[in-house]
């Protein structure tokens, strides 16, 4: 048996503990460097600071439209053996200590079973992206371990008219507002139905968060952290209103969670799961 | 031969797990990534608290198992020393070796299974000094044990373990 009292790696994670302010910041700090060898990677010319390539913004127009379907040529075997591979590796980093990847992640991983040229270059982007900043990590301070969250949701943003939900689930204060932390779990998933609106889409995201929570609460509370309601965070007034019945609609099953959770309506800007629903719907090669 | 290791020359024994029948649950516990997150953060929020890692050598290996397995060995395929050692011409039976698994070895798929966690966890259950355990009662963490060399079984059957903890151990 081996011994590490200064506690510095756990599950293949590195930690970096300051006990005097009570925070950590974890990373893995070989995992991008191995990864980049292992699937024979170039490190970049120049640094790349874009997870994704932009997607351009139609301003004005009545509709925001989605691409049109990728026309770019199929990968080979080895292509699509290659794009899974990497989208794999960098899905356990992203979940560990780099959740920024996992909306371009799961993009890439809804097209990897019929990878084309196009996927094969947002791959490689996102592995430059990593090669820029092959050390990142999430750091934590301490709280008074009250599970919280932010949701967000992209109407419309995917193919075949789905929407993409977003959660950013910390630990934090029991505080009207609650304080940052560093997320314990990040989502960013296609919402499987087809939404009518924007306000069904961040109602769907809501019920996705406050899904995954409940696990996460009854682990704190047999870990010894008893769970007031917990706290969470929409950015849409209309799917707040939905929930504190001050505009009547048809109840649905999410409404009926109450009982564990209270939600609140703030600003989009504060809303740390904005990051895990940007579109990134892939753009043709120049 | 692992040049790196302490012991450059060792001989393990696998067994194949694809041919064993194991009525029980042959599934792993673990602890997700949120469970880690979690716990880091409940050291960081509880005053005082320190956080330290154990990795512990070989876990599965030598624990006891809740049901007994059985193989045989071609008596060619064991070197002479071996057959000399623990006078196994004397179990041989058409040119073959019949061993009795009592205990974790490479292969078995039942070694993760609960059911021998839990055994390991209650038959090793003295404290641990070097980690500084006081109640070995619970964690598995205070297993502490040797294999031990001369446990050939009550019905003249060779313990796999046996064999097994002396070829590593050479």
């Amino acid at each position: 048996m081996t011994t590490d009292w200064t506690g510095s790696k756990y599950a293949g994670i590195d930690i970096e503990w300051n006990y005097v302010k009570r925070t950590c910041r974890i990373s893995m700090n070989n995992y991008i460097n191995t990864l980049l060898i292992k699937y024979n990677h170039p490190r970049p010319k120049k640094p790349q600071h874009a997870l994704h390539a932009h997607r351009e913004i139609a301003y004005g127009a009545k509709e925001q439209l989605i691409p049109d379907a990728d026309t770019s040529p199929s990968l080979n075997e080895d292509g699509v053996k290659r794009v899974q591979g990497i989208v794999g590796s960098l899905l356990y980093y992203a979940r560990a200590v780099d959740n920024k990847l996992l909306a371009t992640l799961s993009v890439i991983s809804s097209q990897q079973a019929k990878a084309t040229k196009n996927t094969a270059h947002t791959v490689n982007q996102l592995l430059d992206y990593v090669a820029t900043y092959p050390a990142d990590g999430i750091v934590y301070r301490a709280s008074n371990m009250v599970l919280a969250a932010h949701s967000d949701a992209s109407y419309l943003s995917e193919t075949n008219s789905r929407s993409r939900a977003g959660a950013h689930i910390f630990l934090t204060e029991d505080d009207p507002i609650p304080r940052q932390n560093g997320p314990v779990l990040s989502l960013s998933q296609i919402i499987k139905f087809v939404m009518a609106s924007a306000a069904e889409a961040e109602l769907a995201a809501l019920y996705h968060t406050a899904r995954e929570m409940v696990p996460l609460r009854n682990a704190l509370d047999e870990m010894g952290w008893p769970q007031p309601k917990s706290p969470i965070q929409t950015d849409n007034s209309t799917a707040a209103g939905f929930i504190h019945d001050t505009i009547v609609q048809r109840r649905i099953k999410m409404i009926w969670m109450q009982g564990q959770f209270r939600f609140y309506w703030d600003k989009g800007s504060t809303n740390m799961a904005d990051y895990h629903i940007q579109s990134i719907i892939r753009q043709p090669i120049t | 031969m692992r040049p790196q290791k302490d012991e450059p020359n060792r001989t393990r024994i696998t067994i194949s797990g694809d041919r064993i029948a194991y009525p029980g649950d042959t599934g792993t516990k673990t602890g997700s990534l949120e469970l880690v997150k979690l716990q880091l953060n409940d050291v960081l929020s509880t005053p005082q608290a320190r956080f330290a890692g154990f990795d512990i050598k070989d876990f599965y290996l030598g624990t006891p198992l809740d049901r007994p397995e059985y193989v045989r060995i071609k008596l060619a395929d064991i070197p002479q020393e071996f057959i000399d050692e623990y006078d196994l011409t004397r179990y041989a039976k058409d040119g073959w070796v019949y061993f009795e698994i009592t205990k974790g070895v490479y292969g078995l798929k039942q070694a993760y299974s609960p059911n021998v966690c839990r055994n390991m966890a209650t038959t090793n259950a003295s404290p641990r000094q070097d980690c500084g355990a006081t109640n070995g009662d619970q964690s598995p963490l205070s297993s502490s044990w040797t294999t031990s060399a001369s446990n050939t079984s009550d019905n003249d059957m060779p313990s796999i373990s046996t064999l097994h903890s002396n070829t590593t151990t050479r």
